[in-house]
Protein backbone atom coordinates (compact mmCIF):
# COMPACT_ATOMS: atom_id res chain seq x y z
CA UNK A 1 0.00 0.00 0.00
CA UNK A 2 1.22 3.45 -1.06
CA UNK A 3 1.64 5.64 2.01
CA UNK A 4 -1.09 8.04 1.21
CA UNK A 5 -3.46 5.57 1.11
CA UNK A 6 -2.27 4.69 4.87
CA UNK A 7 -2.39 8.15 5.87
CA UNK A 8 -6.10 8.69 4.49
CA UNK A 9 -6.93 5.53 6.46
CA UNK A 10 -5.57 7.04 9.41
CA UNK A 11 -7.14 10.08 8.94
CA UNK A 12 -10.33 9.05 8.15
CA UNK A 13 -10.63 6.78 11.41
CA UNK A 14 -9.42 9.70 13.15
CA UNK A 15 -12.43 11.84 12.21
CA UNK A 16 -14.57 8.81 12.53
CA UNK A 17 -13.18 8.76 16.13
CA UNK A 18 -13.95 12.62 16.92
CA UNK A 19 -17.56 12.07 15.88
CA UNK A 20 -17.58 8.88 18.14
CA UNK A 21 -16.16 10.18 21.26
CA UNK A 22 -18.16 13.81 20.70
CA UNK A 23 -21.37 11.65 20.61
CA UNK A 24 -20.50 9.35 23.60
CA UNK A 25 -20.09 12.10 25.78
CA UNK A 26 -23.72 13.40 24.50
CA UNK A 27 -25.34 10.07 24.62
CA UNK A 28 -23.56 8.46 27.76
CA UNK A 29 -22.00 11.54 30.05
CA UNK A 30 -21.67 9.73 33.11
CA UNK A 31 -19.05 7.05 31.42
CA UNK A 32 -15.83 9.33 30.49
CA UNK A 33 -14.22 6.00 29.90
CA UNK A 34 -16.16 4.84 26.53
CA UNK A 35 -14.50 8.23 25.28
CA UNK A 36 -11.34 6.94 25.99
CA UNK A 37 -11.80 3.81 25.04
CA UNK A 38 -12.66 5.35 21.33
CA UNK A 39 -9.66 6.81 21.76
CA UNK A 40 -7.26 3.69 22.89
CA UNK A 41 -9.02 1.86 19.81
CA UNK A 42 -8.32 4.00 17.02
CA UNK A 43 -4.62 4.31 18.31
CA UNK A 44 -4.41 0.23 18.54
CA UNK A 45 -5.69 0.54 14.74
CA UNK A 46 -3.38 2.66 13.83
CA UNK A 47 -0.14 0.75 15.53
CA UNK A 48 -1.60 -2.60 14.54
CA UNK A 49 -1.96 -1.33 10.61
CA UNK A 50 1.49 -0.07 11.02
CA UNK A 51 3.33 -3.46 12.40
CA UNK A 52 1.04 -4.91 9.17
CA UNK A 53 2.74 -2.52 6.61
CA UNK A 54 6.19 -3.30 7.99
CA UNK A 55 5.86 -6.99 7.81
CA UNK A 56 4.29 -6.67 4.52
CA UNK A 57 7.72 -4.74 3.16
CA UNK A 58 6.85 -0.80 4.29
CA UNK A 59 9.63 1.13 5.38
CA UNK A 60 9.15 3.18 8.21
CA UNK A 61 9.64 6.53 6.17
CA UNK A 62 6.48 6.07 4.35
CA UNK A 63 4.91 5.16 7.78
CA UNK A 64 5.92 8.30 9.21
CA UNK A 65 4.78 10.38 6.66
CA UNK A 66 1.65 8.88 6.78
CA UNK A 67 1.25 9.48 10.42
CA UNK A 68 1.88 13.03 9.78
CA UNK A 69 -0.17 13.85 6.58
CA UNK A 70 -2.91 12.26 8.64
CA UNK A 71 -2.41 14.47 11.79
CA UNK A 72 -1.54 17.43 9.54
CA UNK A 73 -4.93 19.46 10.21
CA UNK A 74 -3.92 18.82 14.42
CA UNK A 75 -0.52 20.19 14.23
CA UNK A 76 -1.72 22.85 11.94
CA UNK A 77 -4.15 24.20 14.52
CA UNK A 78 -2.31 23.39 17.48
CA UNK A 79 0.35 25.90 16.34
CA UNK A 80 -2.03 28.61 15.10
CA UNK A 81 -4.00 28.68 18.29
CA UNK A 82 -0.39 28.87 20.14
CA UNK A 83 0.04 32.32 18.54
CA UNK A 84 -3.15 33.42 18.61
CA UNK A 85 -3.63 32.61 21.90
CA UNK A 86 -0.04 35.00 22.37
CA UNK A 87 -1.51 37.43 20.51
CA UNK A 88 -4.04 37.63 23.05
CA UNK A 89 -6.87 36.12 21.07
CA UNK A 90 -7.52 37.48 17.95
CA UNK A 91 -10.12 35.23 17.16
CA UNK A 92 -11.17 31.89 18.68
CA UNK A 93 -11.75 29.42 16.24
CA UNK A 94 -8.50 27.80 16.50
CA UNK A 95 -8.51 26.79 20.49
CA UNK A 96 -12.11 25.61 19.90
CA UNK A 97 -10.94 23.58 16.80
CA UNK A 98 -7.96 22.40 18.34
CA UNK A 99 -10.44 20.87 21.51
CA UNK A 100 -12.30 19.36 18.77
CA UNK A 101 -9.82 17.67 17.23
CA UNK A 102 -8.35 16.55 20.46
CA UNK A 103 -11.48 14.92 22.06
CA UNK A 104 -11.04 11.61 22.22
CA UNK A 105 -7.94 12.49 24.03
CA UNK A 106 -9.15 14.88 26.24
CA UNK A 107 -10.39 12.64 29.27
CA UNK A 108 -6.63 11.30 29.87
CA UNK A 109 -5.76 15.40 29.02
CA UNK A 110 -7.70 16.41 31.73
CA UNK A 111 -6.67 13.59 34.59
CA UNK A 112 -3.07 15.65 34.77
CA UNK A 113 -3.54 18.25 37.01
CA UNK A 114 -3.31 22.25 35.65
CA UNK A 115 -1.48 24.38 37.25
CA UNK A 116 -3.17 27.75 38.31
CA UNK A 117 -0.19 29.95 38.33
CA UNK A 118 1.15 29.41 34.55
CA UNK A 119 -0.24 31.34 31.62
CA UNK A 120 -1.52 28.34 29.83
CA UNK A 121 -3.43 25.09 30.96
CA UNK A 122 -1.79 22.25 31.09
CA UNK A 123 -5.03 20.77 29.42
CA UNK A 124 -4.47 23.00 26.33
CA UNK A 125 -0.45 22.91 26.54
CA UNK A 126 -0.89 18.88 26.51
CA UNK A 127 -3.58 19.26 23.28
CA UNK A 128 -1.19 21.53 20.91
CA UNK A 129 1.62 18.33 21.33
CA UNK A 130 -1.12 15.32 21.39
CA UNK A 131 -1.29 15.90 17.02
CA UNK A 132 2.52 15.41 16.88
CA UNK A 133 2.42 12.43 19.36
CA UNK A 134 -0.40 11.17 17.47
CA UNK A 135 1.54 11.46 14.11
CA UNK A 136 4.91 9.32 15.60
CA UNK A 137 2.50 6.34 16.16
CA UNK A 138 3.33 4.61 13.07
CA UNK A 139 6.61 4.90 13.74
CA UNK A 140 6.21 3.56 16.55
CA UNK A 141 4.47 0.40 15.07
CA UNK A 142 7.72 -0.02 13.21
CA UNK A 143 9.45 0.22 15.96
CA UNK A 144 7.82 -3.08 17.49
CA UNK A 145 8.41 -4.38 14.08
CA UNK A 146 11.95 -4.50 14.64
CA UNK A 147 11.93 -5.56 18.19
CA UNK A 148 9.77 -8.53 17.63
CA UNK A 149 12.01 -9.11 14.53
CA UNK A 150 15.05 -9.32 16.86
CA UNK A 151 13.45 -11.34 19.53
CA UNK A 152 12.08 -13.78 17.53
CA UNK A 153 14.59 -13.73 15.25
CA UNK A 154 12.20 -12.98 11.89
CA UNK A 155 13.29 -12.47 8.63
CA UNK A 156 11.14 -9.18 7.72
CA UNK A 157 11.90 -7.35 4.30
CA UNK A 158 12.62 -4.60 6.94
CA UNK A 159 15.90 -6.23 7.91
CA UNK A 160 16.14 -7.04 3.69
CA UNK A 161 16.08 -3.19 3.09
CA UNK A 162 17.99 -2.28 5.95
CA UNK B 1 -20.11 11.30 6.43
CA UNK B 2 -19.78 14.94 5.97
CA UNK B 3 -23.15 14.87 4.83
CA UNK B 4 -24.42 13.69 7.50
CA UNK B 5 -22.22 16.34 9.95
CA UNK B 6 -23.39 19.29 7.61
CA UNK B 7 -26.94 17.72 7.53
CA UNK B 8 -27.17 16.96 11.84
CA UNK B 9 -25.20 20.31 12.28
CA UNK B 10 -27.96 21.98 10.12
CA UNK B 11 -30.59 20.65 11.59
CA UNK B 12 -29.99 21.77 15.21
CA UNK B 13 -28.72 25.21 13.96
CA UNK B 14 -32.30 25.92 12.60
CA UNK B 15 -34.34 23.09 14.88
CA UNK B 16 -37.72 25.74 15.96
CA UNK B 17 -37.96 26.72 19.52
CA UNK B 18 -40.52 23.26 20.32
CA UNK B 19 -37.44 21.24 19.84
CA UNK B 20 -34.82 23.12 21.09
CA UNK B 21 -36.48 23.72 24.46
CA UNK B 22 -37.28 20.10 24.72
CA UNK B 23 -34.52 18.92 26.50
CA UNK B 24 -31.07 21.03 27.81
CA UNK B 25 -28.96 19.30 25.51
CA UNK B 26 -30.62 19.76 22.47
CA UNK B 27 -30.74 23.41 24.02
CA UNK B 28 -27.51 23.48 24.49
CA UNK B 29 -26.40 21.45 21.40
CA UNK B 30 -28.73 24.07 19.79
CA UNK B 31 -27.03 26.96 21.05
CA UNK B 32 -23.36 25.61 20.37
CA UNK B 33 -23.72 24.98 16.61
CA UNK B 34 -24.80 28.57 16.29
CA UNK B 35 -21.90 30.40 18.00
CA UNK B 36 -19.49 27.76 16.37
CA UNK B 37 -20.38 29.21 13.00
CA UNK B 38 -19.85 32.85 14.55
CA UNK B 39 -16.65 31.39 15.79
CA UNK B 40 -17.37 32.33 19.27
CA UNK B 41 -16.70 29.25 21.29
CA UNK B 42 -16.28 31.09 25.25
CA UNK B 43 -18.73 33.48 26.20
CA UNK B 44 -15.44 36.38 26.15
CA UNK B 45 -16.65 39.89 24.81
CA UNK B 46 -15.12 43.03 24.34
CA UNK B 47 -17.61 45.37 23.56
CA UNK B 48 -18.50 49.09 25.27
CA UNK B 49 -18.36 50.23 28.55
CA UNK B 50 -22.11 48.72 30.62
CA UNK B 51 -21.21 51.41 33.48
CA UNK B 52 -21.19 48.44 35.98
CA UNK B 53 -20.37 49.70 39.90
CA UNK B 54 -17.91 47.22 41.17
CA UNK B 55 -19.17 48.59 45.04
CA UNK B 56 -22.40 46.75 44.40
CA UNK B 57 -19.99 43.56 44.49
CA UNK B 58 -20.01 40.98 47.67
CA UNK B 59 -17.77 37.69 47.56
CA UNK B 60 -20.09 34.53 46.72
CA UNK B 61 -22.25 36.87 44.43
CA UNK B 62 -22.99 35.16 40.94
CA UNK B 63 -22.40 38.06 37.65
CA UNK B 64 -24.60 37.24 34.46
CA UNK B 65 -23.05 38.86 31.34
CA UNK B 66 -25.18 39.37 27.80
CA UNK B 67 -23.42 39.09 24.89
CA UNK B 68 -25.88 40.47 21.88
CA UNK B 69 -23.83 38.44 19.76
CA UNK B 70 -22.97 35.26 21.50
CA UNK B 71 -25.60 31.96 21.99
CA UNK B 72 -26.39 29.87 24.88
CA UNK B 73 -29.42 31.75 26.06
CA UNK B 74 -29.51 35.50 26.46
CA UNK B 75 -27.27 35.08 29.64
CA UNK B 76 -24.18 34.23 27.09
CA UNK B 77 -21.28 34.06 30.30
CA UNK B 78 -21.40 33.44 34.08
CA UNK B 79 -18.88 34.34 36.41
CA UNK B 80 -18.50 34.30 40.29
CA UNK B 81 -17.05 37.39 42.17
CA UNK B 82 -14.08 36.08 44.90
CA UNK B 83 -13.71 39.38 46.27
CA UNK B 84 -10.30 42.05 45.76
CA UNK B 85 -11.92 43.28 42.56
CA UNK B 86 -11.79 39.63 41.13
CA UNK B 87 -14.13 37.06 39.64
CA UNK B 88 -13.29 33.42 39.16
CA UNK B 89 -13.76 32.50 35.33
CA UNK B 90 -13.82 29.41 32.90
CA UNK B 91 -14.18 30.37 29.76
CA UNK B 92 -10.87 29.83 27.61
CA UNK B 93 -9.19 26.61 26.79
CA UNK B 94 -5.82 28.19 26.65
CA UNK B 95 -6.17 29.19 30.06
CA UNK B 96 -8.10 26.87 32.12
CA UNK B 97 -10.08 28.64 35.03
CA UNK B 98 -8.17 31.64 36.15
CA UNK B 99 -8.90 34.63 38.80
CA UNK B 100 -9.96 37.32 35.96
CA UNK B 101 -10.03 40.87 36.89
CA UNK B 102 -13.77 42.90 36.73
CA UNK B 103 -12.67 45.37 34.69
CA UNK B 104 -12.94 42.73 31.67
CA UNK B 105 -16.77 42.14 32.58
CA UNK B 106 -17.08 46.09 31.63
CA UNK B 107 -18.02 45.96 28.27
CA UNK B 108 -20.50 43.60 27.72
CA UNK B 109 -24.19 44.17 26.61
CA UNK B 110 -25.29 43.87 30.08
CA UNK B 111 -24.05 42.69 33.62
CA UNK B 112 -26.08 41.77 36.17
CA UNK B 113 -25.48 40.50 39.84
CA UNK B 114 -27.21 38.30 41.55
CA UNK B 115 -26.69 37.78 45.49
CA UNK B 116 -27.47 34.14 47.14
CA UNK B 117 -29.81 34.05 49.56
CA UNK B 118 -27.64 31.50 52.25
CA UNK B 119 -25.66 32.25 55.36
CA UNK B 120 -22.07 34.29 55.69
CA UNK B 121 -20.86 30.75 56.44
CA UNK B 122 -22.06 29.49 53.44
CA UNK B 123 -20.89 31.78 50.84
CA UNK B 124 -17.43 32.34 52.37
CA UNK B 125 -17.61 28.32 51.72
CA UNK B 126 -18.79 29.00 47.80
CA UNK B 127 -15.77 30.96 47.66
CA UNK B 128 -13.62 28.08 48.51
CA UNK B 129 -15.03 25.42 46.81
CA UNK B 130 -14.80 28.16 43.43
CA UNK B 131 -10.89 28.56 44.47
CA UNK B 132 -9.99 25.16 44.72
CA UNK B 133 -10.88 24.95 40.60
CA UNK B 134 -8.39 27.23 39.70
CA UNK B 135 -6.19 25.54 37.17
CA UNK B 136 -8.87 23.35 36.10
CA UNK B 137 -9.69 22.98 32.32
CA UNK B 138 -12.36 24.37 30.12
CA UNK B 139 -14.05 21.62 28.47
CA UNK B 140 -17.29 23.23 27.15
CA UNK B 141 -18.62 19.85 26.57
CA UNK B 142 -17.87 18.42 29.51
CA UNK B 143 -21.63 17.68 31.32
CA UNK B 144 -22.16 18.31 35.04
CA UNK B 145 -20.88 14.61 36.44
CA UNK B 146 -17.22 15.32 35.17
CA UNK B 147 -15.49 16.22 37.97
CA UNK B 148 -11.66 17.13 36.11
CA UNK B 149 -13.50 20.17 33.88
CA UNK B 150 -15.24 23.05 34.30
CA UNK B 151 -17.04 25.74 31.63
CA UNK B 152 -18.65 29.30 33.41
CA UNK B 153 -21.43 28.52 34.79
CA UNK B 154 -20.89 24.49 35.34
CA UNK B 155 -18.00 26.20 37.77
CA UNK B 156 -20.75 28.56 39.62
CA UNK B 157 -23.03 25.51 39.90
CA UNK B 158 -20.41 22.94 41.56
CA UNK B 159 -19.14 25.52 43.87
CA UNK B 160 -22.42 25.90 45.41
CA UNK B 161 -23.03 21.95 44.94
CA UNK B 162 -19.97 21.87 46.73
CA UNK B 163 -21.26 23.92 49.45
CA UNK B 164 -24.43 22.06 49.74
CA UNK B 165 -26.73 24.74 48.25
CA UNK B 166 -28.51 23.62 45.01
CA UNK B 167 -28.63 26.75 42.52
CA UNK B 168 -31.04 24.71 39.96
CA UNK B 169 -31.55 20.73 39.09
CA UNK B 170 -28.06 19.05 37.94
CA UNK B 171 -29.41 19.37 34.07
CA UNK B 172 -26.34 17.23 31.88
CA UNK B 173 -25.28 20.84 30.99
CA UNK B 174 -26.23 24.11 33.49
CA UNK B 175 -26.17 27.45 31.35
CA UNK B 176 -26.25 30.74 32.62
CA UNK B 177 -29.84 30.78 32.18
CA UNK B 178 -30.82 27.94 34.29
CA UNK B 179 -28.52 30.11 36.67
CA UNK B 180 -30.71 33.53 35.93
CA UNK B 181 -34.08 31.42 37.16
CA UNK B 182 -32.08 30.19 40.31
CA UNK B 183 -34.53 30.53 43.38
CA UNK B 184 -31.35 30.83 45.69
CA UNK B 185 -30.33 33.98 43.72
CA UNK B 186 -31.89 37.35 44.13
CA UNK B 187 -30.93 39.75 41.29
CA UNK B 188 -29.63 42.84 43.50
CA UNK B 189 -28.53 45.01 40.14
CA UNK B 190 -28.49 45.14 36.53
CA UNK B 191 -26.44 47.52 34.16
CA UNK B 192 -27.13 47.96 30.15
CA UNK B 193 -24.78 49.18 27.71
CA UNK B 194 -27.35 52.33 26.08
Amino acid sequence: MRWTGLARKYFYSYLLTITLSLLLSILVPDHLWTQEFVGALWAVFVLSTSVKAMTRGESASPLLRAGLFSQLPGIFIGTISLVTTMLNHPWEWAEGLLELWTYPFLPLEEKIKSTASSAFSTTFLLSCLVPAVLACIPLFGSFITVVRAKIFGYETSVWEKH
Amino acid sequence: MVMIAVGSWTFLALSPPFIVESSPTIRLLHSLTRELVKGHFNGNYHGVPNGARLKDLRPGGVILLHNQNGAYGYWTHAVLYVGGGKAIDANDFSRGTILSPMPGYLTYDELSVFRPQISAFQKQQVVQSALQKLGYPYNPFAPIQDQHSEYCSKLVWHAFHDSGVQLCPAYQWVLPDDLAHSKVLHQVADWKHG
